[in-house]
């Protein structure tokens, strides 16, 4: 898997290290979707988490897929300013995402295009701020 | 050899502590509060309403080894034929207007529990952005049970104390 990123990505592959099982690659947003797309089809079929982490420099959303056959997980990191962002939705790849992606933009604020129903999941609709930014 | 002879054993009656027995006849006397609240102490029905970890501790007082259903607690899935609403845990604020449909919807006369510290006034989750500081800020509250979560033990005796409550109402007195 980490020859056939390396292959299919070239540059825009930020980062890319095997840690176990785990494959931990770091690609720019407009590589997202095409890069979950080709995971999918090699057998990733399983989005485990979606979620971000708040750097206080930036917000790097983090993306687990999993194998379910081999067991095998892909760890998809990008980066996006800390407010404002903007990163293209993965829903269309993986159903699953859907609601996911609504958490993110509940507690962080990332706004994801192109996803169906981008509303608040956990907190009240008349929330004001997104908690989990520290 | 002796024969055995049977004690006389009084028969047994609704509440012996809440009757009058008249000495030499067949009748007792009683007044309709005593009877009443008997009735009403000794068969709450509570909603099945678990929120949080507080809720395996009630499920565990409902089952067999302390059984509920010795006090003639039973579980009610609606809110209709529930006469108790043993809060269990966490109340967001999401799920703030959901706890108090569901109480709109008990008839009367109806009764509330917090149980455990974030029932009673947020507990862990004190000054958490999403959660409501206790529940006595949506519904009244009847008894708050303390603990994180409260023991089987700890619940029931929470039960006796509304039972206690429940014996001190009159039918003269009016409802909340």
């Amino acid at each position: 898997m980490m020859e056939l990123l390396q292959k299919e990505l070239g540059e825009a592959l930020q980062a890319c290290e095997q840690v176990g099982k785990e494959l931990r690659i770091r690609v720019t947003p407009q590589q997202l979707v095409p890069v979950t797309r080709l995971c999918k089809q090699h057998g990733y079929t399983y989005p485990c988490d979606i979620t971000a982490v708040d750097m206080r420099t930036e917000l790097v959303l983090v993306y687990r897929l999993i194998a379910p056959d081999s067991g095998e997980q892909v760890v998809v990191k990008v980066g996006a300013p800390r407010s404002g962002a903007r990163i293209p939705t993965v829903s269309g790849v993986y159903g699953a995402a859907e609601w996911l992606e609504r958490e993110v933009y509940d507690l962080f604020g990332v706004r994801f295009e192109g996803h169906p129903d981008l509303r608040r999941i956990l907190l009240t609709d008349d929330w004001e701020g997104h908690p989990l930014l520290k | 050899m002796t024969t055995h002879k049977p004690e006389h054993k009084p028969p047994a009656t609704i509440a012996a502590d809440l009757v009058l027995r008249v000495p030499g006849g067949n009748w007792v006397i009683t007044t309709v509060d005593s009877v009443l609240n008997w009735s009403k102490a000794s068969s709450i029905w509570y909603l099945t309403y678990g929120l949080a970890c507080c809720a395996i501790e009630m499920m565990c007082t409902a089952a067999s080894r302390w059984d509920l259903d010795r006090f003639g607690l039973i579980f009610r899935g609606t809110p209709r034929q529930s006469d108790l609403m043993i809060v269990s845990g966490t109340v967001t604020k999401k799920m703030a207007p959901v706890l108090q449909q569901l109480y709109e919807q008990m008839a009367d006369p109806k009764y509330v529990i917090a149980m455990g510290g974030c029932a009673c006034e947020g507990g862990p989750f004190h000054d958490s952005y999403s959660t409501v500081q206790g529940v006595d800020q949506l519904v009244p509250v009847d008894v708050y049970i303390a603990g994180c979560p409260p023991r089987p033990e700890a619940l029931i005796d929470g039960i006796y104390r509304l039972q206690e409550k429940i014996k001190r109402t009159s039918i003269r007195s009016k409802p909340r």
